[in-house]
């Protein structure tokens, strides 16, 4: 039973990166109809970010966080206003292809910069573990939870109670329609574009707590976050969460039941499940 | 049959496509370049596999980020027959094509109910799952790979040779026959049925068409053309290992040789494979001591290219001509 607890805790823990993740892929999609491959990428440049900050300066990667969303903001947007605006003209495939492209220019420019060794931040500030009943947690898992509800929350509060989140929505619903309603299109394009690579900018500074990094890291995210972005419900940022949750549930679940070398399988098998009695996604009722 | 293949063509463009073919034919005679040899043969074996999925992404619109689960169950349905019973690729072959035109009939069903990026994603997720499982099983030889190399076998038998030249003629001529195949079916009735498809789903089924079972068709056809390709490549290399052939980079690279020539048509695979393998393998020639900077480079060309045509290298031509118009027409309205 405390095996069974244990997992899905950290099943939980490792969700919240995928949702975090999933979130910034649905945002993409929600608005521009973009399937965005370079977001594990602006995973990885995060958590780049994070390791050079706490080595060169000691303090504890939570502190990058501001740096980490800021710079990753600043870059989606700049990516958005050169290339992807000039894709958006073109057919979804060529987009598609398009952030393939440079995600492959992102990881081996790393590559190129630093190398293919595995980093690891030693010192993070938090070591040790204590336990809650049969639940054992270890301290440095606890910051990047902290920091993942705070960025659900924000999201949550920026797309639903602030003027250009509702703008951002109503640009993903019908972009005519909020064109004609007197809404900037261009700017919630750009917006979400930063937005979603600042979300993986946070994921990736919380993933630096416990993960390694190195420049091909953010494949296997975003994989995970495509799929929970489908699971959830297309282009819904609540969904996205959700399916990300489970996502990590299911990850960790068949690591401890079955093999590791099986998750994906359990990962297909759940998606294929999901798909076949709600073909829209959980949360897709639209 | 003969009508079907070259009616549609005038006398200059059948002269201008033999002078390629002898071309193509004397190229390796011309060089002794190892490298050469092996980029000419990586053009074949590409331009197949971009024309495996440019039957369910070009003309059906199916768009599947997931070819490469078919790529590596051709190599090993050539591999594993080799090693275990000294199979034939002569027979295991046409065997893989069908095993995998199966294992495309068995997935279809569900997996083609989704539409678009959906669609995309589920395939990319079994890809990724047959990776994982092929890098994990005893049978396959996990991530060893499968190692084909026989010696002193009969070479027309095994296919296996010493001269790459030899994969390089044989190979030209299966892409041949896959390309008239191609051609012929773009004529044919179900080609017509799944642009149709593409055009617009609810339209063809309210004239009749099946949509369902001819996407199930197509997804078939092009799962055995791109099996076909895996078993030519693990033939030509004599080994492969799941964790390099079965990637996301392989699928989205079939996709790219499709797109980059030209999505939906005939001869648009292979025009794109000779710009992407020419791309990747000089640049990973010339600059691959930088560690990364040849990917870089690649990746920045392929931007390019697909930003400023998006509808593929084929309408190269067109648009330089209706450049030249504007700019002459410009020029006019100036005087």
């Amino acid at each position: 039973m405390s095996t069974f607890l244990q997992a899905i805790y950290e099943g939980l823990i490792n969700g919240t990166v995928y949702a975090m993740i999933a979130m910034g892929i649905a945002l993409v999609w929600g608005v521009m109809g973009i399937l965005s491959f370079s977001q594990g990428e602006f995973l990885m440049i995060a958590m780049f970010i994070a390791y050079f900050f706490t080595t060169a300066t000691g303090f504890p990667p939570v502190l990058a966080l501001p740096l980490c969303m800021g710079v990753l903001f600043v870059l989606g947007f700049c990516i958005y206003k050169t290339i992807i605006y000039k894709a958006l003209q073109g057919p979804t495939l060529s987009q598609r292809l398009i952030t393939f492209a440079l995600s492959m220019v992102l990881v081996n420019g790393m590559l190129m910069l630093f190398g293919g060794t595995f980093r690891t931040i030693q010192n993070t500030g938090m070591d040790g573990a204590f336990s809650i009943g049969p639940l054992v947690i270890a301290k440095n898992r606890i910051i990047p939870l902290i920091i993942a509800i705070c960025i659900f929350c924000f999201m949550l509060w920026f797309l639903n109670k602030t003027r250009q989140g509702k703008a951002i929505r109503a640009t993903s619903m019908d972009k005519t329609a909020a064109e004609l309603v007197g809404i900037n299109t261009e700017k919630s394009y750009s917006l979400a574009f930063g937005l979603s690579a600042a979300i993986a900018g946070a994921a990736g500074c919380a993933l630096s707590y416990y993960y390694y990094c190195y420049p091909s890291v953010g494949g296997n995210f975003q994989l995970f976050g495509f799929i929970a972005v489908v699971m959830g419900g297309f282009g819904s940022v609540e969904g996205a969460i959700v399916g990300g949750m489970i996502m990590g549930l299911v990850d960790s679940l068949t690591g401890v039941y079955f093999n590791t070398a099986f998750k994906y399988l359990g990962v297909c098998v759940i998606f294929m499940l999901i798909l076949q009695f709600k073909p829209k996604g959980l949360f897709g009722g639209k | 049959m003969l009508k079907t293949l070259f009616g549609d063509y005038s006398k200059k463009q059948l002269a201008i496509g033999a002078v390629l073919i002898v071309i193509a034919l004397i190229l390796p005679q011309l060089t002794k370049s190892l490298f050469m040899y092996n980029l000419l043969i990586l053009i074949v074996i590409w331009s197949i596999l971009g024309m495996g999925w440019n039957v369910m992404g070009g003309f059906c619109g199916q768009v599947s980020n997931g070819h490469s689960m078919f790529y590596g169950f051709g190599a090993y349905c050539v591999g594993l027959p080799l090693q275990y019973f000294g199979l034939s690729p002569w027979i295991a072959i046409p065997f893989g094509m069908c095993f995998c035109a199966c294992v495309a009939w068995v997935i279809g069903k569900p997996v083609l109910r989704l539409k678009g990026h959906a669609f995309a994603i589920c395939t990319m997720a079994l890809a990724e799952c047959m990776r994982y499982i092929c890098v994990n099983m005893e049978f396959t030889n996990g991530a060893k790979g499968v190692n084909m190399f026989k010696k002193g076998v009969n070479p027309i038998l095994f296919l296996q040779f010493k001269d790459p030249r030899v994969y390089y003629y044989l190979y030209f001529v299966i892409m041949l026959i896959v390309l008239a195949v191609t051609k012929i079916l773009s004529k044919k009735r179900f080609f017509y049925y799944l642009r149709t498809i593409k055009g617009n789903e609810d339209a063809a089924a309210s004239v009749g068409i099946d949509v369902s079972r001819y996407k199930v068709r197509a997804y078939m056809l092009s799962a055995a053309i791109v099996s076909l390709g895996g078993s030519l490549y693990a033939q030509y290399m004599l080994y492969f290992d799941p964790a390099s052939m079965m990637t996301l980079n392989v699928s989205m690279m079939i996709v790219l040789v499709a797109v980059m020539g030209g999505i939906g048509t005939v001869f648009g695979p292979i025009l794109g494979a000779i710009v992407i393998e020419c791309l990747s393998e000089f640049t990973r020639a010339s600059l691959g001591q930088y560690g990364g900077l040849d990917m870089v480079l690649y990746g920045c060309l392929v931007i390019i290219i697909v930003l400023f045509l998006p509808g593929g290298l084929l309408t190269l031509p067109a648009k330089i001509r209706e450049y030249m118009d504007r700019k002459a027409s410009k020029e006019g309205a100036a005087k």
